[in-house]
């Protein structure tokens, strides 16, 4: 038992020691531990500080400062409330409910009177020796005299590690006695029972934070000449981060500064009023965008993992991550386009780029696609083929401008509807874009499923104007003509002649029946398709002459 | 008498191994952040012991500091007098222990391995009975509290 005790310290503190060190790595937590590091020494005062992510393993402290010893004051009575509740649990003291009542008070109001009781009932000096030992906390010495706890020696990484190994169960805390100790920190009172406000630091610096649970020291005005102030404790519902703030300043600034100091150090490591639940690539996105002061905002909740990836939700938006893709961003408009297509779990998958602002608009890019969106045309998904031909015209700069449908499943294919036209596909004909004129005409015969069926071809610029295939005809357009089709013999008996290029030139009507026959109109004669299939020519004439 | 000593020194001692409630000791610290603190000592409590007897002192002190831990011993030894000034002057176990009460205030100064301490007594519990002391007060320095003092002590041998 007790070798596995001591290899769980050794890993634990390599851990910490390791990833302290880690400060090439993407670590959020540092900027923010700098950033309290900063106001510390700003306000003159000598600060130990570090954090714990108990989720990640990550560990940041400010350097030496936090190998810095600090006179404990009360924050001992974290020790003492678990060895005696450990050697209360092995049977080797005895403890009856007035103590335990007492040990309760000791951590809630952190009660001096319960602290002097248990400490020299059960041990003095031995207690921090023992919390040493099983806790391998190198650099705690217990105090120079043995009557004087609060003169026990801390430092800001060693609580982390006690905190840490007290949660985990690596110090032989039972774990219905740490809960005990947890529960008794997260009902810390407004006042301690000596009348101090000791709500400072952590409680006051994170009032967004719904669970926490607090242990703070105070002392002041000895010969040593500092005031003391400690502010630590237990992020989350899940105790997942460990922050600790040790503070001191000389007494001639008053303890009204260094408590102050104690809440603006945390305030300035978490200036949302939380512990942002970011991490990772996730975290270091975030950050990168400015943290809670980006668009996205503050967290609203612990990262979720998800099939293939994970997701941050923030007040704003959210970001995504995959291996794959990495993390970005998604929010807005598009981000509920891409939720309503099944989000990571859809056709569209996970996003591969953050939202890029475009001219008149927005989009962003996805595994499956992607989705644009503008003011006028809200945001809509384009994909696959239709999505090529698509930024083939210039994307949402070219000719068909922002999309204004996501893609609509249509009898034998798909289409688009875009701001200047639509494109349509079918697996035997590929994507394939329709405009204007043209387009209306088409969707006259019953677009897709009329006559002409799904286009063939892109719009292709004629001499004189346009026209585009369908897979049942073609339609032709010109400024003086507008847009007609034409198809089966008629069609090429007039592709023969040329077509628009030819003597007949652009269609002038479309198809219509006539007595005897079928017969398209030109501008320079018609066509007509008798019932035995035979096309005659009529009223033909050259160009600059007279029919 | 001498058995209501012994009866207060019992008390204190018994504080000592624990036994004491939760408000453990002087008793002159608040228990909440909006309770009025109490005013300096000054010339109704230094007249108070200007009559205590001159001489050897023996008793027991409690003298408790916030969030760091407290003396508390057996007394022993001095109480004199310099014009309206009262002073007892002794030791608790390793810690040497000098009060001095006048008109213009109270001060203790705590000298101990590791620890040295001056400050302001409180009003509080001053109380002559003969030669007995009984004194319950709280330290202050710089305006705020820092902990507490409790003496049951019986001067002039």
């Amino acid at each position: 038992m007790r070798w596995v005790r001591s290899l769980v310290a050794v890993v634990l503190a390599l851990a910490i020691t390791c990833s302290g060190a880690g400060v090439a790595r993407a670590d959020p937590t540092r900027g923010l531990v700098d950033a309290g590091a900063a106001e510390a020494a700003a306000r003159g005062t000598t600060a130990g500080i570090a954090v714990l992510d108990r989720a990640t393993g990550r560990y940041t402290d400010n350097g030496a400062k936090a190998h810095q010893r600090f006179g404990s004051a009360s924050l001992v009575k974290l020790f003492i409330a678990d060895s005696v509740l450990r050697r209360a649990s092995l049977g080797e003291i005895g403890l009856g409910q007035a103590d335990r009542d007492a040990l309760g008070r000791m951590l809630r109001s952190s009660d001096d009177a319960a602290a002097s009781r248990l400490w020299s009932r059960f041990g003095g000096s031995g207690i921090v020796h023992d919390v040493i030992r099983r806790y391998g906390l190198h650099e705690t010495r217990p105090p120079a005299n043995p009557r004087y706890w609060g003169l026990t020696q801390v430092t800001a990484h060693d609580l982390v590690v006690f905190y840490a190994g007290m949660l985990s169960g690596a110090g032989g805390l039972p774990a219905h006695d740490r809960d005990l100790v947890v529960d008794q920190l997260r009902r810390a009172t407004v006042h301690g029972t000596d009348g101090v406000h000791q709500w400072f630091g952590l409680r006051d610096g994170l009032p967004h934070e719904r669970v926490l649970g607090i242990k703070q020291g105070w002392m002041c005005c000895f010969a040593d000449g500092y005031t003391w102030r400690h502010t630590t404790g237990l992020v989350g519902e899940d105790a997942r981060y460990v922050v600790v703030v040790l503070a001191r300043d000389e007494r001639s600034r008053g303890s009204a500064h260094t408590t102050t100091s104690s809440t603006r150090i945390v305030q300035r490591m978490f200036p949302a009023g939380l512990v942002p639940r970011v991490q990772g690539a996730i975290g270091t996105r975030w950050y990168r965008m400015g943290g809670h002061t980006s668009r996205l905002g503050l967290p609203v909740g612990e990262e979720i993992a998800l099939p293939g990836g994970a997701t941050s939700h923030f007040r704003g938006g959210a970001i995504y991550w995959s291996p794959g893709t990495g993390a970005h961003w998604v929010t807005g408009a598009i981000r509920r386009t891409w939720e309503a297509t099944g989000a990571e779990r859809g056709r569209l998958g996970y996003p591969t780029s953050d939202e890029i602002t475009l001219r008149g608009g927005a989009g962003s890019r996805f595994q499956g696609g992607a989705i644009y969106w503008s003011p006028g045309t809200g945001a809509h998904w384009v994909t696959g083929a239709i999505r090529r031909t698509w930024e083939a015209t210039g994307a949402e700069r070219g000719r068909l401008g922002y999309p204004t449908s996501d893609e609509i499943t249509l009898r034998g294919g798909a289409g688009s509807r875009f701001q200047g036209g639509a494109i349509y596909w079918s697996p035997d004909t590929g994507a394939h874009w329709v405009t204007g004129a043209i387009r209306r005409t088409w969707e006259a015969t019953g677009a897709e499923r009329g006559r002409l069926g799904y286009p063939t071809s892109d719009e292709i610029t004629l001499r004189g104007g346009a026209g585009s295939r369908f897979q049942g005809g073609a339609i032709y357009w010109s400024p003086d003509t507008g847009a007609h089709w034409v198809t089966g013999a008629i069609r090429r008996t007039w592709e023969a002649t040329g077509a628009e290029r030819g003597r007949l030139g652009y269609p002038t009507s479309d198809p219509r029946p006539v007595a005897g026959g079928t017969r398209v109109d030109f501008e320079h004669g018609s066509l007509t398709e008798t019932s035995s299939g035979r096309v005659v020519t009529s009223g033909t004439r050259t160009a600059g002459g007279t029919p | 008498m001498r058995s209501v000593r012994v009866l207060v020194a019992a008390t204190v001692l018994l504080g000592a191994a624990g036994c004491t409630g939760a408000g453990g000791g002087a008793g002159a610290a608040p228990s909440g952040g909006s309770a009025a603190r109490p005013a300096p000592a000054g010339s109704a409590e230094a007249r108070e012991l200007t009559a205590l007897p001159a001489g050897p002192a023996t008793g027991t002190a409690v003298v408790s500091y916030t969030g760091v831990g407290e003396v508390r011993a057996p007394f022993d030894g001095e109480c004199s007098h310099t014009g309206d000034t009262t002073r007892l002057d002794g030791s608790a176990d390793t810690a040497r222990i000098r009060l001095d009460v006048g008109p213009d205030g109270a001060r203790l100064v705590l000298d101990d391995l590791g620890l040295s301490a001056t400050a302001d007594l409180t009003t509080g519990r001053y109380e002559v009975v003969g030669d007995h002391l009984g004194l319950a007060a709280g330290l202050e320095q710089a305006g705020q509290t820092i902990g507490s003092v409790h003496l049951e002590v019986d001067c002039g041998g």
